[in-house]
């Protein structure tokens, strides 16, 4: 065998070549020669300026505002000439943003003026040859373009040696005694422009969300050169903010149905990746099967393979639906569900979840009190004991309980019984005390003795027991009545300990006015004593367990869907918190992050806080939409005022979607925001409903793209 | 001599005004008699019979440039010629719905130059030639070259020109002053001083060599006799075979500037005439139709008038001549309104000119002043403005009308396209001509 000293070696400096090679060819070839539409007159590293001529902008069927360019100094006759570690072996990109003069710009026009002038009174137009040389034509057809310059593409060789197609956002180099071909990317190219992401998408996780679209006035799509697919990850948006801007009937709504339809799908690809998404769904459309779509998004399940509705959808709205009988009702039993077990704290804090949550609705909409009763009553903290020291304690909670509830009764709240039970809640002393009472009121005397009558039964009606509770608050509190004795007697034969604890006490004082009870009467809406358990938190764990969770405000009062959204939302958000600031961890030690909770806001301005507004980040809404994402909630907003959003919010948006907007304030709210001010006029002047410019987290440059029309599925019948 | 910065303030006017010699000098100018001009009326042209499917176009570029040798004022010029051929097909297959793709601008012409550098003065070859000398030696060399291989120089272009031209002509040796005849190529004068006579010393362009001053007229007489030479060498080319001959009524051959020759080679006007004629009589005799050679004249009276005729009482200027109007004006109107000449004295442009005026308002409105040969017998006669006395005049005026452009003022796309390749940037050139000198 004859020696070659370096023979291995070169074999492995030419495959290197070799790969290095074919990947400068492909690049080139990307390019299609035909698509030419002119020459770099000068670059910079931040803009450039193209020479084009009419006959290759009609050629290539227009080059609109905003649209793609890529410049480059390939041989394209020869691609096999490129090696993918020439410097020139690049596409520089480049965007349309306006016109640039060419320093015969004053002579053109006067030629142009000249030839409009001789043709005025014709019927042709002035670029006839019987007004125009061809030769003049010729050189008025020349025009430049102003353009950004939004990077370069190379082909990279990665660890493994292969090659592959990257961006950076900006020029490693320019020369000014260069020049460079200018090309409107197409097909292929275009395709591999408009999908690239910073970060490889995993295979599959891609989804289509519509086409690349430049303008309104596009002469028509031709396939496999203009109707480019574009497509999102949409990993983007998870943990992430997203923003939606458009007026109504712009395709706000289409476009996030798109977009959760995409997350949710991407348990398809991988079971494991369950991400729950809660919609609020002001117009019902998400969780109604509707003309409009041809189905709902609920339906969305029927696209994973022998997925269940019950494992991966839950609706919920205030009102039943005649079409959804799953639907949950967003309303909590106030009462609590019936005690099982008076013995077992930890069944008894199940079974009264309902009523401590009622107690913090009721609180909260008696913030705001003055009065010393009311104030009394709602300070009053109603919370399960971790265990009954005695049976004694065990009766005075149940006490509470029941006389709470009976506040309740008296409040409005409708009862989840015909009666109530107090065996052994006022024992025979009480009784005596309050036969035997000595009121200086006749009328409160009375009273006192019927309500001790009335506490012999074991069950009395609501009402009797709510007669029977107002008058033993006056009882406790008639100073002749002969309360003080009695609760001095009791506290000598039980050691000290008074009948009625503070707790009882204050709740009672809520009698005190016959307005008392009033006060909290509007929280009688979120009430339903049907209600098994609490929604907000059966929501938590549906959004958890990666469902789709659609909560239907089209029906009900206005204001309770208000109030019960944010009773969802703090929901969330203390639970995504409390993961965060106490993780749990992995059979490996490791951290393990709170799962991602998708929530999508529609008009958001309604409940986001007024820019400059006081109190700004005290509301759910903005601290989740600020803070969210630390806690992986990512938070989707659409809204027609963006300006009404507030800026800190803007600010740390990743995902944007901006369709039409009729205002220059709001435009220009926008306009301060990656390059979307190159679009202002677009987006200020086009009105197609799904023509939005896109900017996702993992897109190094804004796309414009025509959102496909939602298509649901139809629910099974 | 003001010095430099200083303007005429205008206060010597008055004395001017008052002056006898002005008293006297304006009454003896002769003011046009308007009412005697006969009104030159508008002649119809009939529709063009041949299809002009090229057009070869000549145009020459000069500019000059100080050497510095040590000398003061030594200075050279770059010479320029282009031919263009342009293509009129290259346009025709465009469909009128769609726009005309720059390249079949770019692409519609092809272009031959011929370049030649002229010493001026106080620029001596190192031989010790004097700068006279050398202009005469860089005459005779820059007719050297050949624009189609297998055919003649430019010199033999000249040489056949000037056959049988038994002129004498004086040695250029400024101590000679002996009567030579002309001969061909490269020969030695019999006087004492015994200098190189080139067979381009009969044009006398250098009697015209200013040996302490500027040289840009005598230059420019070199570039315009080039130009005519370059046409001829065309012409010769394609009659010089059957199927050249079967083609050239589809060529057009168009000049800048008059179809005339000043100064010191006006002497060769009747030999171009001459030669003119022989080619069309070949090409009369082969196809049965004449050449189509034109001029354009870009400035000078004859388009001053013009634009003077074209004036409507109500409409104003460019009003009176509808577009695609001919004007052939005969000589005795010239001498009237356009050239004065007292009667009976020589026809204006006997000597100098080889071709006849035409003025013309094109389809797109320009006026144009173009010449047409003299190669045809009806031509000779001044007076007669039938239409055989402009040989392919209807064809003419179809190639203006197709190939005007507003571009220019009177612009003309095979003169605008031969003179971008014969045009030597000024800054450029100047670089050139250093460099030359400098090797």
């Amino acid at each position: 065998m004859r020696s070659e000293d370096n023979m291995l070696g070169e074999i492995a400096v030419t495959e290197t070549k070799n790969a290095s090679t074919r990947a400068g060819e492909y690049i080139a070839t990307l390019v299609d020669r035909e698509t030419l539409v002119g020459e770099l007159l000068s670059i910079n590293f931040s803009e450039a300026q193209v020479l084009v001529h009419d006959y290759l902008r009609q050629k290539v069927r227009g080059l609109p505002h905003g649209s793609f360019l890529v410049a480059t100094r390939m041989n394209l006759e020869k691609s096999r000439d490129n090696d993918a570690g020439d410097e020139d072996t690049c596409l520089v990109l480049l965007r349309i943003c306006g016109d640039a003069p060419l320093p015969n710009a004053r002579e053109m026009e006067y030629f142009r003026f000249q030839a409009g002038m001789r043709s005025t009174e014709s019927t042709e137009t002035w670029d006839s040859s019987r007004h125009l040389d061809e030769w003049t034509q010729n050189n008025l057809a020349y025009g430049a373009y102003w353009c950004r310059v939004l990077g370069t593409f190379r082909m990279k060789a990665q660890e493994t040696d292969q090659y592959q197609f990257v961006f950076g956002g900006d020029l490693i180099n320019y020369y000014t005694g260069r020049g460079m071909k200018v090309f409107k990317p197409t097909g292929e190219l275009l395709t591999k422009i408009v999908n690239y992401q910073r970060i490889a998408a995993g295979i599959g996780a891609r989804v289509r969300v519509g086409r690349v679209r430049f303008a309104s006035s596009e002469i028509g799509v031709k396939e496999g050169l203009d109707n480019v697919p574009v497509q999102v990850d949409p990993r983007d948006f998870i943990a992430r903010r997203t923003f939606y801007g458009g007026m109504s009937r712009g395709g706000k709504s289409n476009a996030m149905k798109i977009a959760a339809r995409a997350i949710y799908l991407l348990r398809k690809s991988n079971s494991e990746f369950r991400v729950g998404q809660l919609i609020f769904d002001p117009n019902g459309e998400y969780a109604n099967d509707n003309i409009q779509d041809g189905g709902s998004l609920k339906n969305a399940y029927q696209e994973i393979p022998d997925a269940e509705y019950h494992d991966e959808i839950e609706t919920y709205g205030l009102n039943a639906h005649p079409n959804d009988p799953d639907r949950k009702i967003v309303k909590i039993n106030f009462f609590g569900s019936r005690i099982s077990n008076w013995s077992d704290v930890d069944a008894l804090a199940a079974d009264l979840e309902q009523l401590f949550v009622g107690k913090t609705i009721i609180n909260n909409e008696l913030a705001d009190a003055t009065t010393q009763y009311v104030r009394r009553f709602r300070d009053t903290l109603i919370e399960c004991p971790k265990a009954f020291a005695d049976k004694g304690e065990e009766v005075r909670f149940r006490r509470l309980i029941t006389a709470y509830r009976g506040i309740l009764c008296a409040a409005g709240f409708e009862t989840p019984s015909q009666t109530v039970s107090i065996k052994g809640l006022f024992g025979g002393d009480l009784r005596a005390a309050m036969r035997d009472n000595k009121s200086n009121d006749p009328s409160t005397q009375s009273k006192i003795h019927a309500a001790a009558k009335s506490f012999e039964n074991d069950n009395l009606t609501w009402s009797d027991f709510v007669t029977a509770c107002k008058a033993l608050r006056d009882f406790m509190v008639d100073k002749h009545a002969g309360y003080s004795a009695f609760e001095t007697q009791y506290s000598q034969k039980k050691q000290g300990r008074r009948w009625a604890d503070d707790a009882l006490t204050n709740i009672l004082e809520i009698y005190a006015y016959p307005n008392g009870v009033a006060q909290f009467r509007r929280a009688t809406r979120q009430h339903s004593p049907k209600a098994a358990s609490d929604y907000a938190t059966d929501i938590v764990t549906a959004l958890r367990s990666g469902k789709l969770v659609i909560f239907d405000q089209s029906t009900g009062d206005p204001e309770q869907n208000q109030t019960a959204a944010e009773r969802i939302l703090w929901a969330i958000f203390n639970g995504q918190k409390q993961d965060f600031v106490e993780p749990k961890r992995d059979d490996h030690n490791e951290i393990i992050p709170p799962p991602p909770i998708m929530v999508y806001l529609e008009e958001a301005h309604n409940l986001l806080p007024a820019v400059g507004g006081k109190n700004e980040l005290r509301t759910v809404w903005a601290r989740t939409a600020k803070e969210g994402s630390k806690y992986q909630i990512g938070m989707v907003l659409a809204t027609q005022e963006p300006s009404s959003v507030m800026p800190a919010i803007l600010k740390n948006t990743d995902n944007w979607f901006v369709a039409h907007l009729n205002n220059t304030d709001e435009v220009r709210t926008l306009s301060k925001f990656y390059d979307f001010e190159v679009y202002a006029h677009q987006i200020k002047t086009i009105t197609d409903p799904g023509f939005v410019r896109m900017r996702t987290l993992s897109n190094p440059y804004t796309i414009p793209v025509q959102i496909d029309l939602f298509k649901a599925n139809r629910a099974n019948s | 001599m003001p010095y430099p910065g200083q303007r005429a303030t205008g206060e010597g006017l008055i004395a001017l005004e008052q002056s006898n010699l002005f008293q006297e000098f304006t009454g003896e100018i002769h003011i046009s008699e308007k009412k005697k001009v006969p009104v030159l009326q508008p002649t119809i042209l009939p529709q063009p019979i041949e299809k002009i499917t090229r057009v070869l176009a000549i145009d020459g570029s000069i500019i000059s440039e100080t050497i510095k040798n040590g000398f003061p004022g030594a200075e050279a010029s770059l010479v320029q010629i282009a031919l263009v051929s342009i293509d009129l097909n290259k346009l025709d297959v465009h469909s009128h719905r769609k726009i005309i793709p720059p390249s079949a601008f770019n692409q519609m012409d092809k272009a031959a130059t011929l370049q030649c550098v002229l010493p001026g003065c106080n620029v001596a070859k190192s031989d010790g030639t004097s700068p006279k000398n050398f202009f005469r030696q860089s005459i005779y060399e820059a007719l050297q070259g050949r624009v189609q291989k297998g055919h003649e120089t430019l010199l033999e272009t000249y040489r056949a020109l000037v056959s049988g031209r038994n002129s004498t002509f004086r040695c250029p040796n400024s101590g000679c002053n002996r009567s030579l005849n002309p001969s061909t190529g490269i020969w030695i004068c019999p006087c004492s001083d015994s200098i190189p006579l080139y067979e381009t010393d009969p044009l006398r362009f250098h009697e015209r060599f200013n040996e302490i001053g500027p040289n840009g007229e005598p230059h420019g007489e070199v570039m315009r006799f080039l130009e005519v030479i370059l046409l001829l060498n065309v012409l010769r080319y394609f009659a010089s075979f059957d199927q050249g001959l079967d083609i050239l009524p589809r060529l057009a051959f168009v000049a800048d500037g008059p179809l005339a020759a000043f100064g010191q080679f006006a002497a060769v006007v009747p030999y171009i005439q001459r030669e003119l004629r022989r080619i069309n009589n070949l090409c009369v005799a082969r196809t049965g139709k004449n050449i189509l050679l034109f001029s354009l004249i870009k400035s000078g009276p004859f388009l001053e008038h013009f634009e003077q005729l074209d004036f409507d009482e109500t409409k104003g200027p460019n009003g009176k001549f509808a577009p695609q109007t001919a004007l052939l004006p005969e000589i005795s109107y010239i001498h009237e309104a356009i050239v004065y000449r007292p009667p009976n004295a020589k026809p204006w442009g006997a000597d100098t000119y080889y071709g006849r005026i035409v003025l013309y308002k094109s389809n797109s409105g320009q006026r144009m002043v173009i010449n047409t040969p003299k190669v045809t017998p009806e031509s000779l006669d001044l007076s007669n403005t039938d239409m055989d006395s402009y040989p392919g005049l209807p064809e003419v005026a179809g190639i203006v009308d197709r190939l005007s452009t507003y571009l220019f003022d009177g612009g003309f796309i095979p003169i605008v396209r031969a003179h971008s390749h014969a045009a030597i940037p000024l800054k450029m050139g100047g670089e050139i001509i250093k460099s030359l000198f400098d090797k």
